[in-house]
């Protein structure tokens, strides 16, 4: 069982430099999760103590909004890593990890991830090479889907601000307010 | 650069006095006057700045053209990492607030930092990593609210008939 956790670390791209002796230590600190359609991997808010990576299926990323709907920030695919923020920076969860479909996550440790990549072994600089990868090519796709939203809304005429002052105005009237 | 123009800043409170002095070698002194474009969106050019003094507004261009201000950063601030890590375009325009002190990580030297195995470049990573990690869930939250934007008002606008109905 130890040694199929080794082969598949090291079949992971950004596991694949660890030596057999890294990928046994790392193995004993991670463990496989099956996780069902719609099941919740991680919670917006919560306390981060591990990262995962993912196997098999998708997982999708959502923040609540301010009027507490789940907005999707991001879906993950097999290879992927998430979760790797909280453990880097020691900040809570910033987005919920649900299942998308039937999923499988390797799971793990962040305290035995930091160490690994404090080591200073030839394997820690791949590891946050692809960490520095996934963060790049999310803070585009963020980048581009914001201005996605933002010119729609000016397209539209649905400018954000607009309707909401003339909403408070509305109020203001209402309320019996000076002009 | 005098490391000791970098020694208080949070960012780097955990780095010991070895690694800041070598830091401080690869860094270039700049300053700005107010209304000046320190990095603009879309070019490929300049390294990573550490904002000294001074405050930096952060803006960015749509596809049609309007702007939209995303953030105003203090003293203590990283910027400009994106588009040296990637090798891609200026994400957004940064502009000088008022008069702006620098420490600019040059281009060839922050490569140099993410490629060579030192102490000093893991120190290094981590930092840029953590403040990668701050962008992506400011950038998370901007679009959760942009996102909702018209659900709240959709919902003040009810609620203003509400009143109206009342007045």
């Amino acid at each position: 069982m130890q040694e199929l956790m080794v082969s598949t670390l090291r079949s992971l791209p950004v596991f694949e430099e660890l030596d057999i002796a890294s990928a046994r230590e790392l193995a004993s600190h991670c463990e496989g999760v099956d996780l069902p359609q719609d099941s919740v991997l991680f919670a917006e808010d919560e306390p981060a103590d591990c990262m995962y990576v993912v196997l098999a299926g998708s997982i999708r990323l959502s923040c609540l909004s301010p009027v507490g709907e789940p907005v999707m920030v991001g879906m993950a695919q097999p290879g992927s890593v998430i979760g790797e923020m909280g453990v880097l920076d020691g900040s809570p969860r910033s987005s919920t990890a649900t299942a998308a479909g039937h999923a499988g996550v390797l799971k793990v440790e962040g305290a035995s991830f930091l160490a690994m990549i404090r080591s200073g072994q030839p394997a820690a600089w791949s590891i946050l090479h692809v960490i520095r990868t996934t963060l790049s090519e999310r803070l585009r796709t963020l980048d581009s889907r914001v201005d996605h939203v933002m010119t729609t809304a000016q397209t539209s005429g649905a400018m954000p601000g607009e309707p909401m002052r003339s909403a408070v105005d509305g109020l203001h009237k209402a309320l019996g307010g000076k002009e | 650069m005098d490391p000791a123009l970098l020694k208080d800043l949070a960012l780097f409170s955990a780095w010991n006095e070895r690694d800041i002095g070598a830091l401080s070698t690869v860094m270039v002194q700049r300053t700005f006057s107010d209304g000046d474009i320190i990095l603009e969106q879309g070019e490929r050019r300049h390294g990573a700045f550490v904002l000294l003094s001074g405050s930096v507004r952060v803006e960015r261009r749509l596809p049609d053209e309007s702007s939209v201000d995303l953030v105003s950063l203090q003293r203590g601030a990283l910027f400009g990492t994106l588009a040296v890590m990637d090798s891609g375009p200026r994400a957004a325009r940064c502009i000088a607030s008022g008069a702006v002190f620098c420490a600019e990580v040059p281009r060839a030297e922050f490569l140099s930092l993410l490629e060579s195995r030192t102490t000093l470049a893991f120190q290094f990573q981590l930092l840029v990593l953590r403040d990668m990690c701050q962008d992506v869930r400011a950038a998370n939250l901007r679009l959760a609210e942009l996102v909702s934007l018209p659900e709240q008002e959709e919902g003040l606008v009810q609620l203003s008939s509400v009143f109206a109905g009342l007045s």
